[in-house]
């Protein structure tokens, strides 16, 4: 029991930490291009 | 269709133009309506794996256990797995890439390869930390200088000085030649990393999933095989955006160069050059 307790400790753990950096990645990212994305003519944003 | 992004909340607001609302939050933004869908399915695809991960499928003990038997925290490696792959895949990337750039010259596969060694640098870096968390409850050990581990911890440090070297060369040319070509060289050790089980003695288990014979069966490899598929959307989303970053960014270096030989011409033509006319004779 104890076992399988400290083994889910470890897998939240791994799942956790995942998850918040992937997002964090994620939120960089998004808010890097609005950021930068404003100083580009539209007319150069060849994906809209 | 074409927002004014001369003033930078009036790109954001709803009524900036037609098509601005749900799917155009921000038109300055790196999203279109593809990527969008792309990011509403990954995030189905997260939260399904999730389920399967962690409440569907079983702990790895009792009879159908692998040889590992490593009960609950085998749901580690539905996670620790997948993003190895997408690592090995990411630099993979970044290397064909480079070969495309040096064969075509083309700015466009400069960016690619780019992009790609930021998001293989972040997964290498989630591989390591996942693998120490999986190291300290099955080795006891956050940290062993094993073949895996250590090869794996030079992929990471290997790309991170790619990721210098194109922030220290300003010329866009010698930096995508120079970046291709240590991409190339980063990538040597992908391989050695894979075989690295085989070759030396290591403490990391050898492959779980060999072409024809996998060490997990039922629920557990399908969550393994789900948690690729989930990463591999993970990784095709997070490209989209970060290509197109790299795109915004170089014409954003571009108009800065622009800008400064405007200047300098501005500065020549009006006689000001000269550092002594621009104190005293200015006046």
């Amino acid at each position: 029991m104890i076992v399988a307790a400290s083994a889910w400790s470890f897998v939240a753990g791994a799942y956790s930490l995942v998850l918040v950096v992937l997002l964090a990645y994620v939120v960089r990212t998004v808010v890097l291009g609005r950021r930068l994305g404003r100083n580009l003519p539209p007319e150069k944003r060849r994906w809209m | 269709m074409t927002p004014d992004t001369s003033t930078p909340r009036q790109a954001g607001s709803p009524a900036s133009s037609p098509s601005a609302g749900r799917w155009r939050l921000d038109p300055a933004g790196t999203a279109s309506v593809g990527s969008r869908v792309l990011g509403l399915v990954t995030l189905v695809g997260i939260a399904a794996f999730l389920l399967v991960a962690l409440v569907a499928s079983p702990p790895d003990s009792g009879r159908d256990a692998s040889i590992n038997q490593m009960g609950e925290a085998v749901r580690i490696m539905y996670l620790h797995v997948p993003v190895a792959i997408v690592c090995f895949l990411a630099f993979f990337v970044t290397a064909a890439s480079g070969a495309m750039y040096l064969w075509r010259k083309s700015e466009g596969w400069d960016l690619l390869a780019a992009a790609s060694a930021e998001v293989g640098v972040v997964f290498t870096a989630l591989t390591l930390a996942t693998g120490s968390i999986w190291g300290r409850f099955a080795w006891g050990a956050w940290w062993v200088w094993d073949a895996r581990l250590t090869t794996t911890a030079l992929l990471l440090i290997l790309f991170l000085g790619y990721l210098a070297l194109r922030r220290a060369i300003t010329d866009p040319v010698a930096r995508a030649k120079r970046a291709a070509i240590a991409g190339l060289i980063g990538f040597a050790d992908v391989p050695i990393v894979h075989y690295s089980v085989d070759w030396w003695r290591s403490l990391h288990q050898k492959a779980t999933i060999t072409r024809f014979n996998p060490t997990i069966d039922g629920l557990k490899l399908f969550a393994l095989m789900f948690g690729m598929v989930v990463f591999l959307l993970v990784y095709a989303w997070l490209m989209v955006h970060r290509f197109r970053l790299q795109y915004v960014q170089a014409r954003a270096e571009e108009r800065g160069l622009d800008a400064a030989i405007a200047e300098r011409r501005a500065e020549g033509s009006s006689g000001v050059a000269s550092p002594l006319a621009g104190t005293g004779a200015a006046r």
